[in-house]
């Protein structure tokens, strides 16, 4: 009996050990951090399906060699993706590796920490914020004709291709640049995000920022990469970068990225006029 | 040995590639045409539907187990040898000795070979890259329990025990 007592004793501990143990796991989903305050931003699953009861999260990030939490705060959660993915701005002041401590609470009060780790680069691959973006030469109706070798997708908005990156940085507005290849990668991690871009086209018009879709491929069989994904050094996809009226980047956006985000990082350069 | 300097926890999304050269396979001539087709059907299917999710993983998300030997993660797409898979301890200390590899018999599954665990939480941080370089990375964690299973066992064990000694005691009384 004490032995039974004992086992079962042993199996409580289990099971309260197991209880505070996180069933979800954590995708990240946006890529090349520099140092400094890159953008970071993931997404939880519990099983095959998102969990979409979380209702905040909050993190510390830790060099994964030990010592003291370098930074900590909160992540701000974005919806009106197919996705509901959250982001984060650590401040992070080397190159190297970070282990990141999340602790999620689901809305029923039900708290987890899991875990995930990170690389900021030195320098990354894509531009960086504050540089200049390339002046691409890249297709636009005025050079293509043919509307489906400007874009993989099949419901192609000629609004997207009608001005090169070398042109916008000339026009005075701000201009937002979506790396996209919405016919050749459909799945919920990359394909909506040109109709992001396309929701806030719609919602900003024309005349206050350009709007430039760039496809990935430029042979959509043999699969090469366009001039301009070479130009700027990007190895991922999609990527969405907003400039500022002097053709600086101001925000460098991998990854989901819902139109709400968009527009939050598109704003400052409007209201401001210093876009 | 897959390399945690190169591939980076953090740059696994999306990775945009070009589809890899495989060596070729001993196929009977008369066959050949067949699996050339089925080849460019796969590859034709993997292009519009990239990314590897992770759907099963032993042990899994949340799990409590003894001291696994190894690890399983099922992807739902195929994946290349680029596919890696790294493990931490308590503190982000990373684990030595951990060791990926696609199963040649199912190339949507990769066998992680490891070091004994000691007891603790452990994160494992995966990064699959499908056939045509697209890359997806999650994490996840599972927890190593010391003696999780001897309690299960004692617990039958005694089970079992408590059965002899009524059988015994019923044989008794019918004598």
């Amino acid at each position: 009996m004490l032995l039974l007592l004992a086992a079962c004793t042993r199996q409580q501990e289990v099971d309260e050990a197991m209880a505070t143990l996180s069933p979800i796991q954590v995708l990240l989903v946006s890529t090349d951090f520099g140092v400094g305050q890159p953008r970071v931003s993931f997404a939880f699953f519990d099983g095959e399906n998102v969990a979409q009861n979380v209702a905040s999260v909050s993190l510390q990030v830790f060099p994964v060699d030990g010592g003291e939490a370098v930074w900590e705060g909160t992540a701000v959660s974005y919806t009106d993706y197919l996705i509901p993915y959250w982001v984060f701005y650590p401040e992070l002041p080397t190159a190297g590796y970070w282990g990141v401590k999340t602790e999620l609470t689901l809305t029923d009060g039900t708290t987890y920490s899991p875990g995930f780790v990170m690389e900021t680069l030195a320098k990354t691959n894509a531009p960086a914020l504050g540089a200049v973006a390339p002046p691409s030469e890249n297709k636009t109706v005025f050079t293509e004709s043919d509307l489906s070798k400007l874009s993989s997708g099949t419901d192609v908005n000629p609004a997207l291709y009608q001005m090169t990156v070398a042109e916008a940085v000339k026009t005075g507005r701000p201009t937002v640049v979506g790396f996209v290849t919405p016919g050749l990668c459909q799945t919920r991690w990359c394909g909506p995000t040109l109709e992001s871009v396309e929701a806030v086209q719609e919602a900003v018009g024309d005349e206050a920022a350009n709007f430039i879709h760039i496809e990935v491929y430029d042979d959509f069989q043999a699969l090469t990469l366009s001039a301009p994904m070479v130009e700027w050094g990007l190895a991922t996809e999609p990527w969405v970068f907003v400039l500022d009226k002097d053709g600086r980047i101001v925000s460098r956006l991998s990854g989901p990225l819902s139109p709400t985000e968009l527009q939050e990082q598109l704003a400052p350069l409007l209201s401001s006029g210093v876009g | 040995m897959w390399r945690l300097s190169l591939w980076g926890v953090g740059c696994g999304v999306w990775g945009v590639g070009r589809f890899t050269p495989y060596a070729p396979l001993p196929i009977p001539h008369k066959k050949q045409g067949l699996f050339l087709t089925l080849l460019l059907c796969l590859i034709a299917a993997s292009t519009v539907r990239a990314h590897s999710e992770l759907i099963r993983a032993e042990p899994g998300p949340g799990a409590r187990v003894a001291a696994p030997r190894e690890m399983r993660l099922r992807f739902s797409e195929m994946v290349t040898e680029e596919t890696a898979v790294l493990l931490f301890a308590d503190g982000f200390q990373q684990v030595a000795g951990v060791v990926a590899q696609v199963d040649p018999v199912s190339l949507q599954e990769v066998v992680v070979a490891l070091p004994p665990l000691p007891p603790g939480v452990y994160t494992v941080q995966w990064k699959a890259v499908a056939l045509d370089g697209h890359e997806l990375s999650g994490s996840y964690m599972f927890e190593v329990v010391a003696g999780g299973q001897t309690a299960v066992w004692l617990g039958g064990g005694l089970v079992i025990m408590l059965l002899l000694l009524g059988l015994w005691r019923w044989q008794l009384g019918r004598r």
